[in-house]
């Protein structure tokens, strides 16, 4: 048995511990070499080990019920343990080495290992009663030797902690913005607005918020541009505070927050801080830093300006602009009033080599346009040749698009299929997250990484390792025309800031070299910046939530850079058509609300509709709707190209058009989460992205959540479980938290063991995705964490759609809040193939439909069938149009346009023509007869059958009455009138519940949209429109009463002739042809007799719509008006009125005065 | 799992670590040598400990960063080039100055360390 150690050979101990650097990755306990050896070693047995006493050690450590080191990471003990032990065998020394004795010999000269570590151990030794013949027992002086390890392990972990903090520390301080701490702090206290400009790596994101805390700033706020980099510099800077498990630092972005009271830097999108101006409750923030401003994104301009103003007001706030070292003037500039003081800091930037056209190629356009891929696989080889394998260094190459990635990608595989020496890896935001991560990981010894991506790699994802970059000098970029609101993604030349960019990523860990694949001329001709969003995207949810957040004219509000003159106005256009804004652009009722959702406007305008309009057990169809449209697209490239996908989801399609068919699948992959566990294979085998799935619960419920904020849904009762039920919850929950534990822990360990990735790891993506089904799915997890069953049945209820008035109604609501954006089919599309279907918008003509999508497969749905043209037409009627008459025409209604190879509609549903155009457009005007109808100076409805078009028209001018008063009740209860007044007027009026109200609506609306009336459809070319309408006439017939709308005071229209009817029919300025006025001759000089009384006489089609409202109706409804009148109290906006047919003085509103008229004339 | 870790007191005492020799600059929460948070491990010289900040609260596990010098007072962190310890902490300057009194091992190792 060991006893107190003698000195010797210490020597060794050290030397050996120096090595430890070197060899600490392949075994890092081996360097515990440590401890002399005693000479009375030999008399131990040879083979002891403390392993063989593991359970009892376990039992007694574990039974201490502390928690401590070992306790916490008690398997990585045992293996420190039996590494240390083989050491000690190794050097012949004893395993079992006691304690010096503490009091033997006060003098230091007898040399201990343990006197060199300051830790010791507490726990108690507890007699396990086991005993083993064979073995010693386990007793407390043996237990006491292995408490000796316990402290040397204790002392390990210390040192290998206290070394990380030491690498933290000196790594913060190496960073070039360190030195640069004083001077940021100093200007942020003494100045309005600094501008810190420094290129990526110099450390600005993580340590400005660091310093300005430090330096005694209690709230600080830092935008980013992009919520995944919220998430991540949170969770980096909490590390770097060492308050990991603390909430000082947080994050808040669309769908989470993890801020709280305690929180004194949050990194927050720039979206949601706007937000947050808008609100009344800005927290209260001393210093808001807006972080890579540079970048020029939408959100992060309107903040520049909003903040601008902000400061001027609110002393207290300071402003810290970040920015890469790109066009720092421009901010010097903007916030030259307030006297910015701009920092710069240079940047860690290794030298970079820099060739242009580095392989000569022929300027020759090849074949169809076609990207030749030669150059770029051509600079891989040249990689091949002049660096050694054994310089580390990986490859970026910069594309376009898609189609560009996948085409280099195709061709650098094939290279590097000959030896082996590369790993393509394509980069771009349409892969799946794994497949992005992918990038990440490592490539083997003498392996480099080829990484295709598009701009995305520019300044989003910042790879390590990168020493070649190839830069295409080409982007894919999305512009956007507002006259024909349509999209498009268009390839430009990048600006000289992105070529400068790009070079960058080659001199981040060590000298590189940039590939310029055109020349320097044309690198010369290139714009210094690049474009900023404000000039390339809608700006109509932009200008809406500026009109909300109170600025009173947007044209002049201090843009950073302005927008086009005609952007704004056409997007103030839009919002007026919308009903957001009123004609003098003042912000409405409804764009108040439309405001509060951060989604696109016509999706905001679905919810609110939806939620005006569709039962509350039925709303969550508009809001899965919604947000469906709202996520990006939840089908992956594979989606379109393989067969198998496609016959896999067309069970779930859904023929009324795509909106639709996503609200199907969603509510097929709930099904499938409902009876199943998973959903990942059901997903992969149709081509759709699970995530953005899961994007879409979450973006649904927090639709959901601010729709119950503003008013416009009641919050759920909560749900009564039955104890029975909340105990399985209870059961579920716990296995879930377990679940996510497991993940995460697992999670950590992957992070530090290091991806490696296989040379052909290329191609095997979908066996490999296959193997991880075992694995914890870590989002299914979360997603039953907040959906519990019942959720999800409630989900599937509310969400599904598929026949009936429900459907009709929700086609209904999204068509309306789409509109104006529908089309029509082109005349000849019959005669021509599918990719050739020819359509039209109002705002822009010869569109194709987008070919993933379902017409855009489909076609023949939309057109009419032999079956569907009604031929027999009677003689009689004189209707001479070679238009096809049917009653199945229809329309598409499309969410947006997109034109990449061509102009595109994306994302369309089908709808029955006439009976949407009549209830939707926001001009209609007719004939004398009603047989012909114009809709938004576009569409021409022709109706053969006398009084076909006016019936139509009559119930879509009531329907859509009686829709807005719902709409706009709705919206008034929703926003709280300040008035007591008001308010208790309101409570007086009896209420029909809007369960009633929207019932019959949907009744009516349903045989409306279903009414068979046979019509023609052509579009108005600019020829057409200059004959089409009567012109200004003085003598206008003055209807009166107005049977369209009783309370509308008929007006000419001064350009067109004819007279209003209501806000949107205009009445008799579209002029006849032979056959309409044959028709209306023929028609109405026969005597009509009236089907509720005696009367036959001879009318126009307005006069007998006024008998059958009015004349013939009246007795009774004189009753009706006079009765509920005597008890009505005046109303606020009643005047004096005194009736010159009866004189009688009344306090009427104006509605009333005129009812009163119409009832007087009447006597 | 709670159970170790006492709720924090409303009032948190922090003791202001920073190393003299490498400058090292932190704040700690507690000195002495039975740290609180950790019941089962006993220091043998009063040292300046935080609670670990790379595993989660309440799990017990503390972080040792240094403590002062017994000879001269001046604070040092664990760091083998900024202090040494041998039953008790020395700050290197000290300890150098002592050489004479320690064991053969520990000679060697200031050797070591000072050829540095």
């Amino acid at each position: 048995m060991g006893r107190s150690p003698s000195p010797g050979r210490s020597n060794n101990y050290y030397k050996r511990r120096r090595s430890r650097s070197r060899d600490r990755d392949k075994d890092r306990y081996k360097v515990r070499k440590t401890s002399p050896g005693s000479s009375t070693s030999n008399r131990i047995e040879e083979d002891f080990s403390f392993t063989y006493y593991k359970r009892e050690l376990n039992k007694i450590i574990l039974s201490s019920n502390e928690s401590n080191t070992v306790v916490n990471n008690l398997d990585d003990f045992w293996v420190f343990l039996k590494k240390y032990e083989a050491t000690l065998k190794k050097a012949g020394k004893p395993i079992i080495d006691y304690d010096p004795e503490e009091n033997s010999d006060e003098s230091s000269q007898n040399f201990s290992k343990f006197h060199c570590i300051n830790f010791t151990s507490s726990i108690k030794f507890v007699d396990t009663a086991c005993y083993d013949r064979d073995r010693k027992k386990l007793d407390k002086k043996l237990f006491q030797a292995f408490m000796n390890i316990v402290s040397i392990y204790t002392d390990f972990k210390n040192k290998e902690k206290f070394e990380k903090l030491r690498k933290l520390r000196q790594a913060q301080k190496d960073l070039p913005v360190a030195k640069y701490r004083n001077e940021i702090v100093s200007a942020v206290q003494n100045e309005r607005v600094v501008v810190v400009a420094g290129d990526t790596g110099c450390g600005k994101s993580t340590q400005v918020p660091q310093y300005l805390h430090e330096a005694g700033f209690q709230s600080i706020a830092c935008t980013q541009p992009r919520r995944i980099a919220c998430v991540s510099l949170s969770k980096r800077v909490a590390y770097e505070m060492l308050t990991q498990f603390e909430s000082k630092v947080g994050y808040q972005i669309r769908f989470e927050k993890s801020k709280t009271a305690d929180t004194k830097i949050c990194f927050i999108t720039e979206g949601l801080l706007l937000r947050q101006m808008s609100s009344e409750n800005l927290p209260n923030y001393d210093v808001i830093i807006l972080d890579e401003v540079h970048e020029r994104h939408l959100m992060g301009d309107f903040l520049l300006g909003i903040l601008k103003c902000l400061i001027h007001s609110r002393n207290d706030i300071k402003l810290v602009l970040m920015s890469a070292t790109i066009n720092i003037k421009l901010f010097e500039d903007y916030f030259s009033a307030e006297s910015a003081v701009v920092i710069q800091v240079p940047g860690r930037l290794f030298p970079i080599q820099l060739h242009y056209k580095p392989i000569l190629v022929e300027d020759k356009p090849t074949r169809d346009d076609r990207l030749d891929p030669q150059p770029y696989v051509q600079v891989m080889q040249l990689i091949d040749n002049k660096y050694p394998r054994d310089e580390r260094g990986d490859l970026l190459i910069f594309m376009s698009g898609v189609q560009e990635i996948t085409a280099i990608a195709e061709a650098a595989q094939q290279y590097a299929e000959k030896d082996k020496k590369w790993i393509v890896l394509p980069l771009h935001s349409g892969l799946s997250l794994a497949e992005q991560d992918k990038v990440f990981d490592y490539p083997p010894d003498g392996v480099r990484k080829c990484i295709v991506s598009t701009n995305i790699a520019e300044t989003s994802v910042t790879i390590d390792g990168i020493r070649f970059v190839v830069d295409s000098g080409k982007v894919k970029e999305m512009s956007y025309d507002s006259t024909s609101k349509m999209q498009r993604l268009k390839e430009f030349w990048i600006s000289k800031a992105s070529a400068d960019q790009r070079k960058g990523r080659a001199g981040r860990t060590g000298p590189g070299v940039c590939y310029r694949i055109y020349s320097e001329q044309q690198y010369n001709d290139m714009e210094s910046f690049s474009t900023p969003e404000v000039s390339r995207v809608p700006l109509a949810s932009l200008l809406l939530l500026m009109s909300s957040l109170g600025v009173s004219d947007v044209r002049r509000f201090p843009f950073l850079d302005a927008p086009p003159d005609d952007a704004v106005e056409n997007a103030l256009l839009e919002l007026k058509q919308h009903g957001a804004l009123t004609s003098n652009e003042k912000l409405t009722a409804l764009g108040r609300t439309l405001a509060n959702l951060p989604v696109e406007v016509c999706l905001a305008k679905t919810l609110v509709l939806g939620a005006a309009t569709l039962p509350p057990h039925k709303l969550d169809s508009a809001l899965a709707l919604a947000a469906a449209l709202g996520i990006r697209s939840i089908y992956t490239t594979r989606a379109h190209r393989d067969f198998e996908c496609e016959n896999a989801r067309r069970p779930d399609e859904s023929d009324h058009g795509d909106p639709l068919t996503l609200l199907s699948l969603y509510c097929a992959w709930l099904r499938e989460k409902r009876d199943t566990r998973g959903g990942r294979a059901w997903c992969r085998r149709r081509g759709i992205e699970e995530q953005r799935l899961y994007e879409l619960t979450k973006l649904a419920a927090q639709l959901r959540n601010l729709l119950q904020d503003n008013n416009l849904m009641e919050a759920p009762e909560p749900a009564s479980m039955s104890s029975s039920e909340r105990a399985l919850r209870h059961g579920q929950m716990k296995q879930l938290k377990d679940a996510r534990r497991q993940f995460k822990q697992k999670a950590a360990n992957d992070l530090k063991r290091k991806k490696r990735l296989k040379v052909d790891s290329w191609e095997i993506v979908d066996e490999n995705t296959n193997a991880d089904d075992d694995v914890i799915d870590i989002r299914d997890v979360e997603f039953r964490m907040t959906n519990d069953a019942a959720r999800i049945q409630s989900l599937i209820a509310g969400s599904s759609a598929s026949s009936g008035r429900d459907l009709v109604m929700l086609k209904v609501v999204l068509c309306r809040a789409l509109y104006p954006q529908v089309a029509v089919a082109d005349n000849f599309n019959h005669h021509k193939s599918i990719s050739e279907q020819l359509y039209h918008t109002w705002s822009k003509p010869f569109v194709y439909l987008h070919p993933t999508s379902y017409f855009g497969k489909l076609p023949r749905t939309l057109q009419l069938t032999e079956a569907d043209i009604h031929s027999d037409l009677p003689v009689s009627l004189g209707f001479d149009s070679k238009l096809p008459v049917s009653s199945k025409h229809q329309i598409l209604c499309y969410l947006s346009l997109l034109e990449t190879t061509k102009p595109y509609i994306v994302n369309s549903m089908r709808m029955p023509a006439a009976q949407t155009l009549l209830l939707l457009a926001h001009s209609i005007e007719t004939n004398i007869g009603f047989t012909r109808i114009v809709c938004d100076s576009w569409l021409l409805l022709e109706f053969p059958y006398p009084e076909s078009g006016l019936n139509l028209l009559l119930k879509a001018v009531k329907l859509r009455r009686r829709w807005d008063a719902l709409i706009n009740r709705r919206i008034a209860d929703a926003t709280p009138t300040k008035s007591v007044e008001s308010e208790l007027e309101k409570e007086k009026l009896p209420k029909i519940s809007y369960d009633e109200t929207q019932h019959d609506l949907s009744c009516d609306m349903s045989t409306y949209m279903n009414s068979e009336v046979y019509y023609t459809i052509k579009r108005l070319l600019p020829g057409d429109l200059k004959v089409i309408y009567a012109g200004y006439d003085e003598a206008h017939p003055s209807i009166e009463p107005n049977p369209f709308d009783e309370t509308f005071v008929c007006r000419p229209h001064e350009k067109k002739g004819g007279v209003y009817v209501t806000d949107n029919v205009v009445y008799n300025c579209v002029v006849d042809t032979l056959w309409s006025a044959k028709n209306y001759e023929e028609t109405y000089s026969e005597p009509w007799k009236c089907s509720n009384c005696e009367l036959t006489v001879c009318l126009s089609p307005v006069e007998r719509l006024q008998h059958t409202h009015f004349t013939c109706s009246a007795k009774e409804e004189k009753k009706d008006v006079e009765a509920p009148r005597s008890s009505r109290e005046i109303k606020p906006n009643a005047k004096e009125y005194v009736c010159d047919v009866c004189k009688v003085t009344l306090y009427l509103t104006p509605v009333e005065i005129l009812k009163h008229k119409k009832g007087c004339k009447m006597k | 799992m709670e159970a170790s870790t006492p709720n924090e007191e409303p009032v948190q005492i922090i003791y202001d670590f920073k190393c003299t020799s490498c400058g090292i600059d932190e704040k700690t929460h507690y000195k002495g040598t039975n740290p609180p948070f950790s019941r089962n491990i006993v220091l043998k010289y009063p040292s300046y400990v935080m609670k670990d900040p790379f595993s989660p609260p309440g799990k017990g596990e503390i972080l040792v960063l240094g403590s002062d010098c017994t000879i001269c007072g001046q604070t040092v962190c664990i760091n083998k080039e900024c202090s040494l310890f041998y039953k008790k902490n020395y700050c290197l300057d000290c300890a150098k100055n002592l050489i004479e009194t320690f064991p053969v091992e520990i000679k060697n190792k200031l050797v070591q360390i000072k050829k540095k």
